[in-house]
């Protein structure tokens, strides 16, 4: 019994060693040696416009829980989508507070009322709907009182941003999601992006 | 005045009949003005009626709105993940998803619930939208009847004691408190929204409603001291408005708005008091339609009017025109008369001959005219033989009627355009008009031997007769008729000399030849 146990363990341990050796271990060490990767939303709007919109106020982070309230399909859609698991390995790892990684793989790391860690915001962990849309406070107003779409920093209304922004999480170390991007970019056109 | 009747009767009555058709027109304007205030004045009531019911409406919603209000406002820091009314028989009344609301609600945990498996107002744990929350059906209670429940889940994906755990961590028992409070809190307001009675959203509510209905202009509950308490505009509320201010129904103008007014007393409120409200509307249609009545009534009338005229007009003439045909004939009639007199004036009684004036006058105008154009003109005296004789045998009848028949055969030996006349007595005197003295002597043969042909006849008797002529006829020394006359007198004189029933001629013609 103990043996049998003993034995898995070591083979998950060597099979989890080869992964990462061969692979994403490489890739990480690779990321932890490399200068620390901008901030997707400050790449996209550029710095001068990033500390505008940022500093305004007007753009806050809410989390995916708001979206539901009207994009409930989405919401449901993207809880099946890998965006929406993107912290499951690093939040069991060593990297749970590395800001190098969380910068990808949470909504917001490092831009204010953005992810901060797993304890203080566990509601913004993942990349979620801003994580792509960008802070949805100002969309929220909007929708609230107009009932209709906008007041994104990156919205379907801006496709050049929200393209950059893709591109901004998958570098060319971070390129195994796909390989066709239009149509890996058109697919999340749909609630469920299958 | 009788004679005045008489006079115009027919003008005067058609004025009236005239009269009476506009005024008929104008009754006519005056019921439909008062229908169309009447349907108006419906109409606001129908509107005021729909704004009570709508207000009843409002209160019941606002029960439920200021929940969700609540909610949102609370939800901010509680993070709730879900939350729905429900009513006891399962329909969603409310949900922060709008989608929702109006279905009815279907999951298992509630069913349980409704089947009576599970208790209401407890916690449990269950996955909703792929997301760990923890969850409560709260019920609602008024009086101790269940008037609806409350499901409200939160999002527990930060709590890592998730799962099948039974037992709650120590941080989500906190968060179980403080539900269970808000819940309180709602369960408190739902009761006191009841109660609770917020002016300044009916307002809204007002002013949303005349936005949305075309013909209203203001809607406002004024209470019992006149004062506006609610008011679809808002700058309205706190007026004062003396009671006098509001009579029945009217029609009045606003900044040269027409505008109906109508205040219905004792609005039944939620909160239990009455108050007036007070409605007005937009009356332009009206006041277009009662245009529109008035310029029917108008040219009715003065097409009535009209109408009378020319009848009264058309009459006037066909009675001038009737009277000028009477007058006509009447005229007629007096020269037909006056004619017959003037024939009896000029004619014989007994004869029917022409009368000695008459024939005077037939002589000297005949004279004349013969003078003037050289024409020929006799005339002879004819004197019947022993008249007296006659008069004295067969009496005064037998010799009128010797005279009457003898007058007849002279005349029948006449042409038309000859004039016989009784001079006088038993005297006849006939001018014969361009007739020369050979054919008046002719004539005057046949005339004696006519009246000697045959006697008179007088009932049973005969009375034989005889007639003396004497004739003249026209010559260039005559001056005067009364000359020729007197030298067919002279004639006649040497016939009766010379034995009676016989014709002379004067001898001054008888020398010409
Ligand atoms: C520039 C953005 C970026 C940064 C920085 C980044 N990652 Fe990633 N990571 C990605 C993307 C994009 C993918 C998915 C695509 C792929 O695998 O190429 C990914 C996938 C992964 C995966 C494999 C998929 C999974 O979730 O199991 C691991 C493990 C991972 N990253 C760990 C890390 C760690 C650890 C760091 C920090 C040292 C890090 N990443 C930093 C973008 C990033
Ligand atoms: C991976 C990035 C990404 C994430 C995460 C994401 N979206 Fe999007 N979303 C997109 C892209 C790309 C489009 C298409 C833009 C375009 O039309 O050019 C889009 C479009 C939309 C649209 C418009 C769809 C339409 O009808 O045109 C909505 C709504 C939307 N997203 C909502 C959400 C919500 C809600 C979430 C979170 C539950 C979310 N998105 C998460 C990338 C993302
Ligand atoms: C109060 C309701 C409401 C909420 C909450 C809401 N949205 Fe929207 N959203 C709308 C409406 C309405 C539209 C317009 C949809 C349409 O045109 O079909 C819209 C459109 C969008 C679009 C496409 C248009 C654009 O501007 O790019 C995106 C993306 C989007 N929402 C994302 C989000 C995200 C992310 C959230 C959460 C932060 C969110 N929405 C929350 C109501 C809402
Ligand atoms: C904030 C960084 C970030 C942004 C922005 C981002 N991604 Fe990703 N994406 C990731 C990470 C991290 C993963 C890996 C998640 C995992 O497997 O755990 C990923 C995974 C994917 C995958 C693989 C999904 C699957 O089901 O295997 C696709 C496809 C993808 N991204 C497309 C896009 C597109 C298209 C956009 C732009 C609209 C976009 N991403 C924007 C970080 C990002």
């Amino acid at each position: 019994m103990y043996l049998q146990t003993f034995l898995v363990r070591i083979t998950l341990l060597f099979v989890y060693t080869a992964a990462v050796w061969c692979g994403d271990d490489q890739r990480i060490a690779d990321e932890l040696k490399s200068p620390p990767v901008e901030i997707p939303l400050k790449s996209v709007l550029g710095e001068a416009a990033y500390n505008d919109a940022i500093g305004s106020n007007e753009y806050r982070y809410v989390g995916n829980d708001k979206c539901r309230l009207c994009h409930r399909d989405f919401f449901v859609g993207r809880k099946q989508d890998h965006h929406d698991h993107a912290m499951d390995y690093i939040k069991e790892s060593e990297y749970s507070n590395n800001p190098k990684c969380l910068v990808c793989h949470a909504t917001g790391y490092g831009v204010k009322t953005g992810f901060v860690s797993m304890a203080q915001t566990p509601r913004l962990a993942n990349v979620q709907c801003e994580g792509c849309h960008g802070p949805g406070s100002n969309h929220l107003k909007i929708a609230a009182i107009e009932k209709k779409g906008g007041g994104f920093l990156s919205g379907t209304d801006r496709p050049d941003r929200l393209k950059k922004m893709c591109k901004s999480c998958h570098t060319a170390r971070w390129d195994r999601s796909y390989t066709d991007f239009e149509s890996a970019y058109n697919k999340y056109k749909k609630a469920v992006p299958k | 005045m009788i004679q005045f009747w008489k006079k115009y009767n027919i003008p005067v009555l058609l004025v009236v009949l005239g009269l009476s058709i506009s005024s008929m027109a104008f009754y006519n304007y005056h019921v439909q003005k008062n229908l169309l205030l009447e349907q108006m004045k419906n109409d606001a009531e129908d509107i005021v009626r729909s704004i009570t019911a709508a207000m009843d409406r409002f209160h019941d919603i606002k029960s439920t709105m200021s929940v969700q209000k609540l909610i949102s406002d609370v939800s901010l820091g509680l993070e709730i993940f879900e939350f729905r009314y429900i009513e006891p028989n399962g329909t969603i009344r409310n949900s922060m998803f709008k989608e929702e609301i109006g279905q009815v609600y279907e999951t298992d945990q509630f069913d349980r619930i409704i089947d009576g498996n599970s208790s209401l107002g407890k916690f449990f744990f269950e996955t909703r939208d792929y997301v760990p929350v923890m969850a409560i059906f709260y019920p609602i209670k008024i009086n101790g009847e269940l008037i609806g429940i409350i499901d409200l889940a939160v999002d527990i994906s930060d709590y890592k004691a998730v799962g099948n755990k039974q037992t709650p961590d120590v941080s989500l028992l906190r968060r179980q408190t403080d539900i269970t409070n808000l819940l309180k809190a709602i369960e408190g307001s739902i009761n006191n929204s009841t109660l609770i009675y917020s002016k300044t959203d009916l307002n809204d509510f007002l002013s949303h409603y005349v936005e949305t209905a075309k013909n209203i202009i203001q809607i406002s509950l004024v209470n019992h001291q006149g004062k506006i308490v609610v008011s679809s505009n808002k700058t309205m509320v706190g007026a004062n408005l003396r009671h006098a201010d509001f009579p029945p129904p009217i029609l009045t103008e606003v900044d040269g708005q027409p505008i109906y007014r109508l205040v219905m007393p004792n609005v039944a409120m939620i909160d239990g008091s009455n108050e007036e409200l007070l409605l007005l509307t937009d009356a332009a249609p009206y006041v277009r339609n009662e245009q529109r009545l008035l310029a029917t009534a108008l040219s009715t009338a003065g097409i009535a009017i009209l109408f009378a005229l020319f009848i009264a007009r058309a009459i006037y003439f066909s009675a001038i025109n009737r009277s000028r045909d009477e007058k006509e004939r009447l005229e007629g009639l007096v020269k037909e008369r006056t004619h017959e007199i003037e024939l009896l004036s000029k004619t014989d009684a007994l004869t029917g001959l022409w009368n000695r004036g008459h024939l005077e006058e037939m002589m000297e105008r005949e004279f004349k005219r013969a003078r003037r154009y050289q024409h020929d003109m006799a005339i002879f005296v004819i004197d019947l033989d022993h008249f007296k004789k006659i008069n004295d045998t067969y009496g005064h009848l037998g010799g009128d009627e010797v005279l009457r028949q003898i007058s007849r055969r002279v005349s029948s030996c006449l042409r038309t355009t000859d004039f016989i006349g009784r001079y006088g007595g038993e005297e006849i005197v006939v001018i014969l008009s361009e007739t020369t003295i050979d054919t008046a002597t002719d004539i005057a043969h046949k005339i004696c031997v006519l009246i000697a042909s045959e006697p008179v006849l007088f009932g049973e008797t005969t009375i034989p007769v005889t007639g003396s002529i004497g004739i003249s006829a026209l010559r260039p020394e005559h001056n005067n008729y009364e000359e020729i006359f007197s030298e067919a007198d002279d004639a006649l004189y040497i016939s009766k000399k010379e034995g009676r029933n016989r014709v002379t001629v004067s001898m001054h013609n008888v020398i010409m030849i």
